[in-house]
């Protein structure tokens, strides 16, 4: 039997819906722990003393069990109010209470069903032997159930991939002719000559493997950490088997196909290498890309779908921020390889050669300035990782604090970013690298004979 | 007035140190037009040259009236070009690639449909293309410069690999394309079934043109050119004028000449090769038809 490519991307898609299938199982019973815990200390404090507010965020399925371990040491009254919020339905939850004891009796969140939930901790002084020390330690930890609610939904996407499978067959079948007509065409033979679709199954599966996670979390008051669902010390490994996948690409559409001659089967036809050049240049975006996108998108759908339907703005803002960080890591791979692939003309020189200089920059050879190290700078980009290096976990502000966070806004993240390459922040950095790369690499396509 | 499809004035191409065209002046009109010469004479170059694959070193090649370097996208939109050493995507059906060609010219399917069919393609253009031998992948290389309506064919050794029934289709094609197209560009080893349609022909040796003009059997006859080197350059040029010979000519380390042969010039100069168009001609032909 003979497979055709949407034969096998089906395959995949319901190859990836069985590990999901597992992954919403296996969380079972696993615990799950704020990254930062509060804490927050003042030496001979007199009064008045204002309200201790902490906020954060948690990602949580159905029955997950999320507990608050508060204690506020060096007072004799105090009071203690915690608010949850859903932010998809705006569903309220509160606990307030009043202790004479430095600990308190720990609440018990057990989320009624599967969301994006902000939280406010709320302690204050109503007694204390002043002037006094006083200090206070918040702790949120959570135990996982199973995320019925995502496999409730799993019958749904592959409903989905089913339809859109028989669509495509549908439509194949009316017609071959569709698929290579105009730039659907021309992209098609670049997919089907270099078999780049492969590449799309290798980022896929690398995506769904290292990245995708359905577990339950909680963090400070960051709501872009759930830009992207996953664990941030796996990102370096990702970036790292994702930049040899993304050269050995852009080899193949340039070096391979000048080798092999497949190059001058173009020349022969009314193709402009202009054109050629950004057809080709897509390829590699659609495939490093589009992968990354689909999944992280039916992460989002099978877990949070509410807050992607009402509030849709602020997911999107959060969602964009996630595919700006990918899409500018695909860029940076991208112009680490392009100018090679394109000069040189023989697969095995080019691949090394490609291949090489950016392994050397990620592995921080003694050989690059320490500047240069793509390792320290990709973490460092890491929206993620900003944020938890730079936080220090408790607020002291005065009053409640629903959705008063810093917006950031995504072009000051651009300009103004703390990872920098000499002067430049590191976005701005893989901004101009990709844009100079390309050109060059552009201009050498353009005058390269064909004999 | 007869067009002049392909002009070229003072053509170089050097590869590296490797000379591969000198000095070519050609005019090309309609018709069909043959380029000979053997292994490395340079005849590809000159195709590739003239639809802007590649750029000359010198002088200058005009398609169409554009430069081809500068326009090939608008040239190839008129000339349908199959080279030898066209390379066919392995993991692309023969069909699909042939599918790809025409929506790339938004040309007609139903013409490449009945070309295919005549070629006897459609039999086997649905399985991949790796599994192809070297003659059906040759048919489907023909099929795509033939299934549309070009102005100008070129066409690099259109018949190696070819067995008879597909030379005698391709002949058929060609004969019927010939009335219709301005231009018919064949260069070939052999060529069969076609001969009394040729209107010109050009010979190239060694990167040189030996020979441009209509094909007349007396002409051809006579023409023989001699290639020789010698240490005594003085000596050999006076006997060749003593003997009559008025076409002399120098490339590099070579002398080129037409004319009767000194009797006593193996004294003075070696000659390395002869050309005699008109065995070449035949050898053409007559070695096609016993390949066929």
């Amino acid at each position: 039997m003979k497979l055709k490519i949407i034969d096998v991307l089906l395959i995949s898609f319901l190859l990836s819906a069985v590990y999901i299938y597992w992954l919403a199982i296996t969380v079972d019973g696993s615990q799950f722990s704020s990254n930062i815990s509060g804490q927050e200390t003042i030496s001979n404090a007199r009064p008045p003393v204002n309200a201790s507010v902490y906020t954060g965020y948690i990602l949580t399925a159905e029955d997950d069990r999320i507990s608050f371990d508060i204690v506020y040491l060096g007072v004799k009254k105090w009071y203690l109010e915690i608010n949850i919020v859903d932010l998809a339905t705006g569903e309220r939850f509160s606990f307030s209470s009043t202790y004479s004891s430095p600990r308190s009796q720990t609440p018990l969140f057990i989320t009624p069903h599967a969301g994006y939930y902000y939280y406010n901790i709320t302690a204050k002084v109503l007694d204390a032997d002043f002037p006094t020390d006083l200090r206070l330690i918040i702790k949120l930890s959570g135990s996982q159930a199973i995320k019925l609610e995502i496999i409730d939904r799993l019958p749904y996407f592959v409903s989905m991939v089913f339809i859109a499978y028989v669509v495509v067959k549908y439509i194949s079948k009316r017609s071959d002719a569709v698929f290579w007509r105009g730039f659907l065409g021309e992209l098609n033979w670049e997919f089907k000559t270099t078999n780049a679709w492969l590449f799309f199954l290798a980022i896929f599966y690398l995506y769904l493997l290292i990245i995708f996670d359905l577990r339950s979390f909680t963090v400070g008051d960051y709501k872009y950490y759930l830009l992207h669902i996953m664990s941030l010390s796996k990102v370096l490994d990702f970036f790292l088997i994702y930049f040899v996948i993304i050269s050995m690409l852009v080899v193949l559409l340039f070096s391979y196909k000048w080798e092999t001659g497949l190059e001058r089967t173009d020349d022969i036809l009314p193709r402009g290498r202009l054109k050629r050049f950004l057809t080709k240049y897509l390829t590699v975006v659609l495939t490093g890309y589009v992968p990354i996108v689909v999944l992280s998108f039916i992460n989002y759908m099978l877990w949070i779908p509410e807050l992607m339907t009402r509030r849709p703005i602020f997911f999107i803002d959060i969602y964009i921020r996630g595919l700006l960080y990918y899409f500018l890591i695909l860029l940076l791979c991208i112009s680490l390889c392009i100018i090679q692939a394109v000069a040189i003309s023989k697969t095995s020189i080019s691949l090394l050669s490609s291949i090489l200089p950016g392994l050397l920059l990620y592995l921080e050879s003694p050989l690059v300035p320490p500047d240069l190290y793509l390792r320290p700078l990709l973490f460092n980009l890491d929206p993620k990782h900003e944020y938890l290096s730079g936080m220090e976990g408790l607020f002291w502000v005065d009053g409640w604090r629903y959705f008063t966070m810093p917006e950031d806004n995504i072009l000051n993240w651009i300009l103004l970013h703390n990872a920098k390459v000499g002067m430049l922040s590191f976005p701005i950095f893989i901004i101009i690298l990709s844009l100079s790369s390309t050109i060059i690499a552009l201009m050498i396509y353009l005058i390269k004979e064909n004999p | 007035m007869v067009e002049e499809l392909i002009v070229s004035r003072g053509l170089w191409k050097r590869f590296g140190s490797t000379v591969a065209l000198r000095d070519i002046n050609l005019i090309i009109n309609g018709g069909l037009h043959l380029i000979l010469g053997p292994n490395g004479s340079g005849k590809s170059t000159f195709l590739k040259l003239s639809c802007g694959l590649i750029k000359p070193t010198g002088g200058s090649i005009y398609t169409l009236g554009l430069n081809p370097w500068r326009n090939r996208v608008k040239i190839i939109k008129r000339v349908g070009v199959a080279f030898e050493d066209i390379a066919l995507p392995d993991w692309l059906s023969g069909r699909d690639f042939l599918r790809y060609v025409v929506e790339r010219r938004r040309s007609d399917w139903s013409l490449m449909l009945e070309m295919a069919r005549e070629f006897g393609v459609t039999s086997y253009w649905d399985k991949m293309i790796r599994g192809y031998s070297s003659g059906m992948r040759k048919k489907i290389i023909l099929l795509s410069a033939l299934g549309w309506r070009p102005e100008i064919l070129i066409l690099d050794e259109p018949y190696t690999l070819l067995d008879r029934k597909s030379i005698e289709v391709l002949n058929g094609i060609l004969k019927r394309t010939i009335g219709e197209i301005g231009l018919v560009l064949v260069a070939s080893h052999i060529f069969s079934g076609l001969e009394s349609y040729v209107n010109s022909l050009t010979i190239l040796f060694d990167g040189e043109v030996i020979l441009h003009g209509s094909i007349d059997d007396k002409s051809l006859d006579r023409y023989r050119v001699y290639i020789c080197r010698t240490k005594d350059p003085v000596t050999l040029l006076m006997k060749l004028h003593e003997s009559g010979v008025s076409e002399v000519w120098l490339r590099g380390e070579n002398i080129y000449f037409r004319g009767r042969v000194p009797h006593d010039i193996q004294d003075y100069a070696e000659i390395s090769t002869i050309l005699d168009v008109k065995l070449l001609y035949e050898d053409m032909i007559i070695g096609a038809r016993e390949r066929t």
